[in-house]
């Protein structure tokens, strides 16, 4: 790019001014920052008011709902569950709160003939059964509700119904209940009763208080400086989800979200994860048919899971809309099976080991595991979802729970690092009280230890050498390089000082292939090299030779990267052996 | 006849103001050349209503009554404005514009078009249309309401062009509302008032 069309014209004239030799005062123009509205308090007045002459109103708080997303709409509204009520006077001031019940029912006093009232039902909770607060975007803070007026000449009955279309409110309202429904569960599943048969499974009573960013029509990849494929996502670090609703505007036939309920438990799913797990997850894009990193993998396998463990259906349903085949047609969407093994990712095809890359693989094995058996609406004989050579494992949900939050036998132990199916299935073995997973491990490719990722090793081992394939097609950039195939992942603790690693180099078969070293320090994302404590990455392919790094390094965990590719572009070898050193000593996998 | 080192001094000076004025001319000449090249170029280009930052982001002007940022402006035949009819919001809402078409000379045939990026929706009006006969000193005016469905900037651009056959010939106009980003500081398309930066957002989107 020519640098001259970089420089803004308003620098012109100080350029010319320089040129010409004088100087001149450049006024600085400081633009406001729009501030950020603070969260408006939950409804004080709870439990409600009474008056001492007063008039009773009561109503019912429902939403319409949207089949396939942004299909038709459902003849039967649902209930607005466990939501705030607020009632305001004329001035705006808040003079009576209430609670809907579990069948959108609310009842409150107010003083007999003062006037008429305004009754809000939000789409927000901050209560026992649910904490979550909808919102239209992280700038206003503003709640999403429906409203009424109501007089206080006598008693009242509402029926308040929040649209599926037009505004499209009942979005909020549905996202609202969906996370009401994973506490239901979670109320259910890892309530003191079901915990008790696992030891350290904690007693789950309800979540944290999440804040949902959803606006209809509005596409969260804004907010990511992204184009304009729609996204919804967990923000990490934080108590944020954001909803797609809709595209540019149109909520009736683009991609949005506020109706999917797969996707919605989704990224309640990954909340869960960060309030009561631990995530080592990089994030970033992940698809079903692609071998992704293991940490990835299980972050989303496991959403994936939890939203069919809440809504008790084998399926992960992500609708599209209709946009892509014009007016008229039905919404499309997009169903992912969890009883049926798709191509890319069944065992008979796939090696063992590579279901730890595979999300829908770690989906099916926490599905399979704690899956009612026979499913209702499932098929008879020869029905996949029905077979029952599969279906020999009967764990409660709590198992689960147990491994995924403890801190005894879990996630949340001190030992924990590197977090994926690898180490949850470690854990999920040495559970007192758990069942044996080894035929659906077996069906989804899992491996029940740590031999595929993060695998841990001894030093001093003996051991012979590792082989490693190589990816014929891979020009040996990370893009291309298949996690599975073409890389080993060794986890080691560095106890501070000098750290040098060694890989020495073997060819198998008759074309010689190329190894790298790269040495990765604790979270790191494959790839991106600011990662990396240390890489040797020279052209490395005659029997012997060597990649080495020789930091110094401070203590910590840390990822050694063995990757395997062609000694030039396509014309590879398939695989190699290679010998790994770490400060002279051998060091072998030790899963 | 020798000339004396008085006159042998001056003539000096003046050869030396004289190089050093015609070095400032040329420089001076070559900036504004490059500068009216790129004006050209991007004026030139097609319009690309997916990318409506691309002409001259660089130099916007924002007045801060309106939250409009001047994008860019040719003095062609027909010059076009913004106008706000109602409070552009920073955050969401609903907001009417005007667009402005100014004809300095006869126009047989004149296009006009509102480009309106994502989170942005029509309420009332009409995106684009087509003008005949337009007369020299005619002002042509065509409101629109919106809502922006979310934090800005919001990319709202009016761009008017006489047509020739059936082709947009030269002017072009291009507009951008928002209310906090400074792009002429070369700040990323950040939503208004988003707490966090894109590139925050993007490291931590789990999704």
């Amino acid at each position: 790019m020519n640098a001259f069309k970089r420089l803004p014209i308003a620098a012109v004239p100080g350029l010319l001014a320089g040129f010409l030799g004088f100087s001149c005062s450049t006024k600085k123009v400081n633009i406001p920052v729009t501030p950020v509205a603070p969260i408006a308090s939950y409804c004080p007045h709870l439990p409600s008011r009474t008056f001492p002459s007063p008039v009773t109103i009561s109503g019912v708080a429902q939403y319409q709902f949207r089949n396939n997303g942004n299909g038709t709409v459902n003849g039967t509204p649902n209930p607005v569950r466990h939501a705030e009520v607020e009632v305001l006077d004329a001035a705006g001031g808040i003079v009576q709160c209430a609670e809907t019940d579990g069948s959108g029912a609310f009842s409150f006093q107010l003083p007999a003939g003062t006037g008429d009232y305004t009754v809000k039902v939000n789409a927000r909770a901050n209560n026992a059964n649910v904490k979550a607060y909808v919102m239209n975007n992280p700038t206003d803070n503003s709640y999403h509700s429906i409203s009424t007026s109501v007089g206080t000449a006598e008693s009242a009955s509402l029926t308040m119904t929040a649209p599926a279309t037009g505004s499209v409110v009942a979005g909020a309202f549905n996202i609202l209940d969906k996370i009401l429904d994973a506490n239901v569960f979670l109320r259910a599943h890892a309530s003191a009763a079901e915990c008790a048969a696992f030891a350290g499974c904690p007693t789950f009573t309800v979540a944290p208080l999440a804040y949902v960013y959803w606006t209809a029509g509005f596409n969260p990849n804004a907010y990511l400086g992204g184009g304009a494929g729609g996204v919804s996502f967990f923000l990490k670090g934080t108590n944020e989800l954001y909803i797609l609703g809709g595209i540019a505007g149109d909520v009736d036939s683009s991609d949005c979200d506020h109706f999917d309920n797969s996707i919605i438990l989704h990224e309640y799913g990954h909340f869960i994860e960060a309030s009561y797990s631990a995530s080592d997850s990089p994030g970033g894009r992940h698809a079903p048919n692609e071998v992704i990193d293991p940490r990835l993998a299980w972050s989303e396998g496991f959403a994936n899971f939890f939203q069919a463990a809440v809504t008790g259906k084998a399926v992960y349903r992500d609708t599209e809309g209709n946009v892509s085949c014009g007016t008229g047609c039905t919404q499309a969407f997009h169903d992912e099976d969890l009883e049926t093994v798709e191509a890319y990712d069944d065992p008979a095809t796939m090696a063992a080991g590579e279901g730890n890359f595979r999300e829908f693989a770690i989906s099916r094995l926490l599905w399979d595991a704690i899956d009612p058996h026979p499913v209702s609406g499932e098929g008879g004989a020869g029905d996949p979802r029905n077979d029952l050579a599969f279906e020999t494992v009967q764990s409660p949900f709590a198992e689960v729970w147990t491994v995924f939050t403890g801190a005894v036998t879990g996630f949340k132990s001190a030992s924990a690092r590197f977090r994926s199916s690898g180490l949850f299935l470690s854990f999920q073995r040495a559970v007192a009280g758990g069942q044996d997973w080894a035929t659906i491990r077996a069906r989804e490719g899992l491996s029940g230890d740590q031999r595929d990722f993060a695998t841990p090793v001894a030093v001093p081992g003996a051991c012979g050498p590792q082989t490693l394939q190589v990816n014929g097609g891979t020009n040996g950039s990370f893009e291309a390089s298949n996690l599975f195939y073409d890389n080993d992942f060794h986890a080691h603790y560095h106890a501070s000082g000098p750290l040098t690693v060694r890989v020495e180099y073997s060819q198998l078969g008759g074309t010689p292939a190329d190894i790298d070293l790269i040495v990765w320090k604790n979270g790191f994302t494959y790839g991106k090299l600011g990662d990396a404590l240390a890489t040797s990455r020279r052209s490395r392919s005659t029997d012997g030779s060597t990649e080495q790094i020789s930091v110094t390094a401070p203590a910590g965990w840390y990822m050694i990267n063995v990757m395997g590719l062609p000694h030039s572009t396509g014309a590879g070898g398939t695989a190699m052996s290679y010998d790994l050193y770490i400060n002279g000593q051998k060091a072998c996998p030790d899963p | 006849m020798p000339k004396r080192k008085q006159d042998i001094l001056r003539d000096r000076r003046s050869a030396a103001i004289a190089a050093l004025g015609a070095l400032m001319i040329l420089a001076i000449a070559w900036i504004v050349a490059m500068q009216d090249l790129h004006s050209l170029s991007q004026s030139l280009a097609a319009p690309d209503p997916t990318d409506p930052l691309h002409p001259r982001w660089d130099a916007a002007k924002r007045d801060p009554a309106t939250a409009i940022h001047k994008i860019h402006k040719t003095e062609g035949v027909i010059l076009s404005e913004i106008e706000a009819l109602t409070d552009v919001p920073r955050v969401t809402g609903a907001f009417k514009l005007k667009g402005v078409a100014r004809a300095r000379a006869p126009v047989s045939e004149m296009r006009y078009s509102w480009i309106l990026s994502e989170n942005v929706r029509v309420r009332a009006g009409e995106t684009q249309g087509l003008v005949a006969g337009v007369k020299a000193g005619d002002r042509r005016e065509f409101e629109i309401e919106l809502e922006a469905l979310a934090p800005g900037p919001h990319r709202v651009i009016f761009r008017a062009w006489r047509m020739k056959g059936g082709e947009p010939v030269g002017n072009s106009a291009h507009y951008v509302i928002d209310g906090e980003t400074p792009a002429a500081q070369g700040a990323a398309r950040v939503p208004i008032g988003s707490p966090r930066s894109p590139e925050d957002m993007r490291k931590n989107a789990v999704q």
